[in-house]
Order: C-alpha cells, then structure tokens, then sequence
C-alpha cells in the first residue's frame, strides 16, 4: 500500500531545469517525440508541486510495533504547455495522439490491477477518460501490460492452460462475447470484423491511408 | 509458309567493315558464256566494255572468262566466308550485267534471310545482367534465428 | 562484358534465392503479400509471366502470428471434402490449434494467382511453426526481409530510465490511497 501525497514546495529552479533538460534528452528516444516536443522550455518559474509518495513501513522491535510512512520523493516533471486546460491530456495537448502502444501514458491512469483510476481523481474529462479506458483495454487484450493484472487469492495457483495465449491487437470485443461468423453473407453486404475502435477514428494518422476499421 | 518457318539470322556485319576500313567480301567472280548464242549477247557486249574497268578498279577481285558452249550465261560469285553465289544473266543487257556485278562485289556473302531484328549490338549490357546479389549490400553473416 | 562467363551469368540471373520472414507478432496477411510477391517472382527486375522464376520463401515462426481485432474468434475457414456432409467449418482459433502453419499456408495459397503454377509456387514456401529451422534450409537462405508490422512494447520491457523520462501527465491529489 502506499500513501501518495502533494506538497506544495518551490522547487529550486536550477535543479528543475537540469531534470527537465534531462527528460527532454530521454523523450527523443521515447514514443512519443512528436507529441512532447512542443514544450516550452523555461515556462516553470511559477511554484511546482512537490509531489511525494509515502511508503508504509512497519518496523518490529520487541513487542512495540512501529507504523511510518517514509516520504519517497520523486523527481521534478515540467510544466505542461497548456496548464490552463482542465484535462491532463489536453494539458499536454495529447488529444487524439495517443494509442493502445503508448503504455507508459496508460499506466499513469490505471490502477496495479489494471483497471481505470476514477475521474475525479485524475481530472480527465469524460470523452478523454472513455478513449482512455478503450485504449487501455486494447492494450490489455494485447498483453501490453503484463504486469497489471488482478491479484489471485491468497494460496490460489493458476491452472496451466493448454495452448498458449493467442497474439491479438486492437481487439475491440471481449474474448467471450464474440461469435464466429459462420455466415459470412453475400459479397455486397458481408458480415464485416471489426477491428480497432470507432471512438479513436479521428486520431492522428502519418500516413495518406484512411483508417480501414471493417475488416 | 509464315515468317517464324522461314530461316533467319541476326543483323551482323563481317569484320567490323565500316568501322575504320573496308574489306571486300568478294574474292572472285566467273563470267560464263557461250561465244556464239543469243543469250549472251549482253554478256559479250560487257566482256568488250566493262570488265577490264571493273577488275582495274576492285584490285583485290579475281575476274574469270570463261567462254563455254552453254546456252544460259550466269556469273558465280566467291565470298571470303565461302559462300558461293550464281546468277543467271540470260538477256541481260552489259548495263545490267554491270550492275549486277557491282552489287555482288558489294554483298558480305552473308546469306539473304530474313534479320530478326533490325538492331544488334556485341555489349547488350554496360552495367552487366541483373542477378539477386545487385544493388545489395555484400555481407558474409549467416542468416536466420540461430545467428543472431 | 562481365568477368565470368555467359552460362555463369544465365545461372546467376535466373538461380532461385531463399527469403526468410519472420512470423513473431505479424498479420498472416501482411505476411502473405511478401510471400506472394517472392513466389511469383514480381520482385526481380527480370519478371516474366511466362518464366518460371519464382523464389524460395521460409517463414518462420507461424505459431506466434497475430490477428487484429477479435478475428480469431470470428474468422472461419470453410471446406468442402466434396462428400455429402462434407462441408467443415473451423475458427481460426481451432485451425491454428489443429495446424500452426495452416493460417498463414491457406493466406498465400489465397494471393498467388489462379492458375497451375499455383501448387508448384507453393512447394517453394516452407513454413515452420517455430525458429528451429532444419540445417539444409538455413544453408541457402539469402536474406532475412524486415518484418512488416512494428511489434509494440510491453511496459515491462521498458527501461526504468525511459519510464523515468515519461512526464507525470497528472498530480496525485493529497492522500489518495493507491491499490
């Protein structure tokens, strides 16, 4: 368990841009260099929050048992560019740039069991958050988050499956709730696949190809 | 019969002639006739007027007479390739006759057939023919899973 | 003219090279395309329809493909054995546990063009369920081709510097108790 808190505090700027310069180097070689690098750079000299996570520590000694959370400070992020807008992703200006592959922006709104943190805690707005939960989803499905999985009981082993697990993307519909489509119908009016969702047909293509969702 | 039955051969000059120098193909010529018949009148009527003009000029042309009871004249042409030729001149004129003979001499001996292509050339290809390996990068590395 | 002679020329144009594709987290489809190109032969700059001068393709890895969308529960493949009660209908999930080769062998078989040389292009396609290839195949294979689609990474095959140098796109609020 940990206890995440927010402290206010004045970062010493000196500190903040040598971090900040060192995460621009780092976010050239990331997924998303297009997307980011429209940041300003000496835009923070206002009050950034210090923000630190608090592990829970229990330390035993005798009979007295000692319960502490321990502040665990994390490093300075910068500033979004847009940090009047009320959404984190419109704050960042990410709309429609995101997908099921950016993983490392899903996992900051998810939870360590995989599902979706509330919105009223992460401050998305409700078309971001439905985009959000669908792509998080599709990345699910694809095992692209491996490690964030519901837990298991306690003493509960899994039972070994006998095939391995079958490589899917954009895969839309549960696993469960999908018929085969033993009639396909006539050539002009086919029972069609889909594939991906509609809700990000409007994302940002780098290619002069429409996005083709029925196959 | 259709044009792919008939035989043929590709454009092809002897020797490069042209190039730089020429060479005539024509090594000798026989002139057949009779003295007396009225086939060769053309033929003796050039006898008396060309024929020593001609072998004065093509130094390197062996001219034959050869006076012989027959009743069809004809002149049989030897190529440096081999090819030997004969053309009947019954009732040719010696203007005729002389022209005829200009164009043997002229001829490469190459056999009249018909030419595949109007083009031809020794080098088709400067870059040298296409194989798998053009235009790859050369590497002796092993391919497939094991050699990674 | 070339340093070598004509019959070695003739046998260099026209000899058969071997292509390997690797399968791991590709479409059958995508795959397919490359396959069929290099079976007919298309790629060479010395095509002909009339001469037989199609490649060698090795497609590793053909239990590891990936189908987009929910296709693996909804595609079917069909066949008739032309008996009656004959007709067979299998999902894609129960030909690939039936056969790790069938999908991808049934979508080249699909691209080549209608016609007799369909068969013989396909005895030169070699499929292998996995990366073990037998030591006669991996002795002529020419070149490896890039794979076609971009495999995604997994959040744990990022490095913690990377996941460092993400920004934090939001603030926690104060004394949020994370699960």
């Amino acid at each position: 368990m940990k206890v995440v808190s927010n402290m206010a505090a004045l970062g010493i700027i000196k500190y903040v841009r040598t971090t900040f310069c060192a995460v621009q180097c780092a976010l050239t070689r990331n997924t998303l260099p297009v997307r980011l690098s429209s940041l300003p750079q000496l835009s923070f000299f206002g009050c950034t929050p210090n923000r630190g996570i608090r592990q829970v520590v229990e330390k035993q000694e005798g009979k007295t048992t000692v319960i502490e959370g321990v502040t665990v400070p994390t490093p300075e992020s910068p500033q979004p560019p847009n940090p009047t807008a009320k959404c984190p992703i419109y704050q960042w200006n990410l709309q429609n740039k995101y997908t099921y592959t950016d993983v490392l922006l899903l996992s900051q709104f998810i939870r360590s069991d995989g599902g979706m943190l509330p919105r009223r805690i992460t401050g998305l707005c409700a078309q971001e958050h439905n985009k959000i939960a669908i792509c998080v989803q599709m990345a699910h499905r694809a095992g692209l988050l491996p490690n964030h999985r519901p837990r298991l009981p306690e003493g509960h082993t899994p039972k070994p499956k006998p095939n391995p697990p079958l490589n899917r993307y954009l895969t839309r519909y549960s696993l469960k709730s999908v018929k085969p489509i033993y009639r396909k119908g006539l050539k002009w009016c086919k029972v069609r696949m889909p594939v991906g969702h509609p809700a990000l047909k409007n994302n940002v293509r780098y290619s002069l190809k429409p996005i083709y969702t029925k196959h | 019969m259709t044009a792919r039955g008939t035989p043929s051969r590709f454009l092809q000059s002897v020797l490069q002639n042209g190039v730089g120098r020429y060479v005539c193909q024509l090594k000798r010529v026989s002139i057949i006739f009779s003295k007396n018949a009225q086939s060769s009148l053309g033929v003796r009527e050039f006898l008396e007027d060309g024929v020593v003009d001609f072998a004065k000029k093509n130094q390197g042309i062996v001219v034959y007479v050869s006076p012989q009871s027959c009743r069809i004249p004809k002149v049989v042409a030897e190529y440096l390739n081999g090819n030997v030729k004969e053309e009947l001149v019954t009732n040719k004129t010696a203007q005729q006759i002389a022209e005829l003979i200009t164009k043997m001499s002229n001829q490469s001996g190459l056999d009249i057939i018909r030419i595949r292509k109007p083009f031809h050339t020794n080098s088709p290809s400067i870059q040298g023919q296409w194989h798998p390996f053009t235009n790859r990068l050369p590497s002796k590395d092993p391919v497939g899973p094991q050699a990674e | 003219m070339s340093s070598f002679s004509r019959s070695a020329q003739q046998w260099a144009t026209f000899g058969r090279s071997w292509y390997l594709i690797d399968a791991r987290m590709q479409p059958p489809g995508k795959i397919a395309v490359m396959c069929s190109v290099r079976l007919q032969g298309k790629h060479k700059p010395i095509y002909h329809a009339l001469s037989d001068i199609g490649d060698h393709v090795v497609v590793m890895n053909t239990r590891h493909i990936v189908f987009s969308g929910n296709k693996w529960e909804q595609k079917v493949y069909s066949s008739h054995s032309g008996y009656p009660g004959g007709f067979k209908q299998l999902t894609a999930v129960q030909m690939h546990q039936k056969d790790p080769t069938a999908i991808v062998k049934l979508a080249v078989y699909g691209m080549l063009p209608k016609n007799l040389h369909r068969r013989t292009m396909m005895q030169r396609l070699h499929l292998f369920t996995d990366d073990v290839l037998p030591d006669d195949v991996l002795r002529n294979l020419t070149e490896q081709l890039p794979q076609p689609r971009v495999i995604p990474r997994k959040l744990s095959e990022y490095t913690q510097e990377e996941c460092d140098a993400f920004p934090r796109l939001w603030t926690t609020p104060e004394d949020y108790r994370m699960e």
